[in-house]
Formats: C-alpha cells, structure tokens, sequence
C-alpha cells in the first residue's frame, strides 16, 4: 500500500511513539480503543485495509498536536481522513481521533474491520455495524 | 457553549466564503455554497445539547480546529471540526467529524429528520 506526501513515502513517526496508555477513537467504531498495543494493531490493520493513502497535509496543529488530512479508497471506495494526534507531556502520543467520511465510506470500513477483528477482543468495537 | 469555561463562539461561521464547502462523517456527498452550510451548520448546532471545547484554535498554516464534546438525544457525541480558509481569510472548506459510530450514525438519523422533505435532505438519506 503507498503512501505518499508531496509525492514522497510517509511515514506517521508518532505511530512508534505511543503512550503506555493511549487511546483510539473515531465514527468508524464504538468505544475507545486503549493501549499502545491495542491502538498499534488497529491503526497498522486498517493501513493494510487501505488502497492507498495520499496525504495533503501533515504537520503541527496547536501546541501539542499533530494533524494528518489524507485521501484513501477501501474496496474501491473513496475514503477521506482526518486524524488527530495529541501528544502528553512527555511527548508522547496520547490521545488519537481517526476521522474518516463520508457516512456511506465509514460503514464500509467499520464492516472490513470486523470481518478483520472477528474472532478477536478488539471485535467488539466493529460489533452491530448496520 | 463553553471553551475553558467561558462562552464560545466559532467565528468562522460568520465568514464563509462564497463557493464554501461542508463534508461530514455523518454525511455522504458535500453541501456547497454559503447560504446552504450556513443553514445546515445552523440546525446542525441546534441538536446539540451543549457544547464544551477541549480545543478551538489554528491547525496548520491556515487551518482552524475545534474539539469538544456534547449531547444529542442524551447519547455522549465528540466531535473534531477542520477549518480550513481561502487567501482571503475566508472559510473555505468545513469538516465535522461526529464519534463514536452510534452516535454519528444517530446524529445522521437527526439530520434526516431535521431536513426531510427538503433538497438538503440527500445527504441523510440511506442513513442504517
């Protein structure tokens, strides 16, 4: 899967820098995903799940965040994302909201995420998606 | 609506460029033109039960972001919006991110309601 920014490969760093107790939200799932381990798994599976990843922009976003805006497809459906990384005091990321639209995308992606989890702990944030 | 403890008000809601645009996570396509994201921000902003900012403040170059957290129909809903402005200091382009999945898929279920009946209402339509 390429990913891309300005043309180049990217690579989110604050991805390897997590905090012990990090957490994932966003309105492809229900709850919040807790745990470096947990949040790792899930950001990595849904790059896999992803076709592609342009990014326009990524960069600082106020004093202690980090702001990703990017174009992807999954199954062939486009998909746009915003994430939201916000960093503790020790700079490490502590809190991450993945923001993907339109309403029609998110459902195709909560369902690919299921099928992906089922089975596992991490499945009950994909549950009951129409 | 609050944002460390006093109120708030997003001033880019008042300055939106002509040829604006508005996507969403609770909706499918984009609204287009400022009288019309004005009117669906408008009622949008009336479903909410409050409004308390963890963050309202610049993104990026020219962007603005605010994050808070609210209420519609009693169910907890988060929400991320990404401003981004035109060279002229116009709002250029709108993002709304509504969280978790039930409550985005709720808050579409509003919208529907909110705007059955009427052209905007495509954007809610097919909503599970």
């Amino acid at each position: 899967m390429a990913s891309t920014y300005m043309g180049k490969p990217y690579y989110p760093a604050w991805l390897d820098n997590l905090a012990d107790d990090v957490t994932g939200e966003g309105p492809a799932w229900d709850g919040a995903i807790q745990g470096a381990a947990a949040v790792h798994e899930v950001v990595v599976a849904a790059k896999e799940i992803y076709e592609f990843q342009d990014f326009r922009y990524a960069g600082p976003c106020g004093e202690s965040s980090f702001l990703e805006d990017y174009t992807a497809s999954v199954r062939g459906v486009p998909l746009y994302v915003i994430v939201l990384v916000v960093f503790n005091a020790a700079g490490k990321a502590q809190r991450l909201v993945v923001n993907h639209r339109p309403r029609s995308s998110v459902l195709v992606l909560s369902r690919a995420m299921l099928e992906r989890f089922a089975g596992t702990p991490l499945a009950k944030h994909w549950e009951g998606t129409p | 609506m609050t944002y460390m403890g006093k109120p708030y008000y997003p001033l880019w809601l008042d300055n939106l460029a002509d040829d604006v645009t508005l996507e969403a996570a609770a909706m499918d396509g984009t609204a287009c033109g400022a009288e019309d994201v004005r009117f669906i921000l408008g009622k949008a902003r009336e479903q909410y039960e409050h409004q308390e900012f963890n963050y309202a403040g610049p993104c990026g170059e020219s962007g603005f972001l605010e994050d808070y957290s609210s209420s519609v129909r009693g169910m907890p809903t988060y929400v991320v919006v990404l401003v981004s402005f035109n060279a002229n200091g116009q709002t250029q382009h709108v993002v709304v991110n509504h969280r978790p999945r039930s409550a985005m898929l709720q808050f579409s279920r509003v919208m529907l309601e909110t705007f059955s009946g009427t052209p905007h209402a495509k954007h809610w339509e097919g909503t599970p």
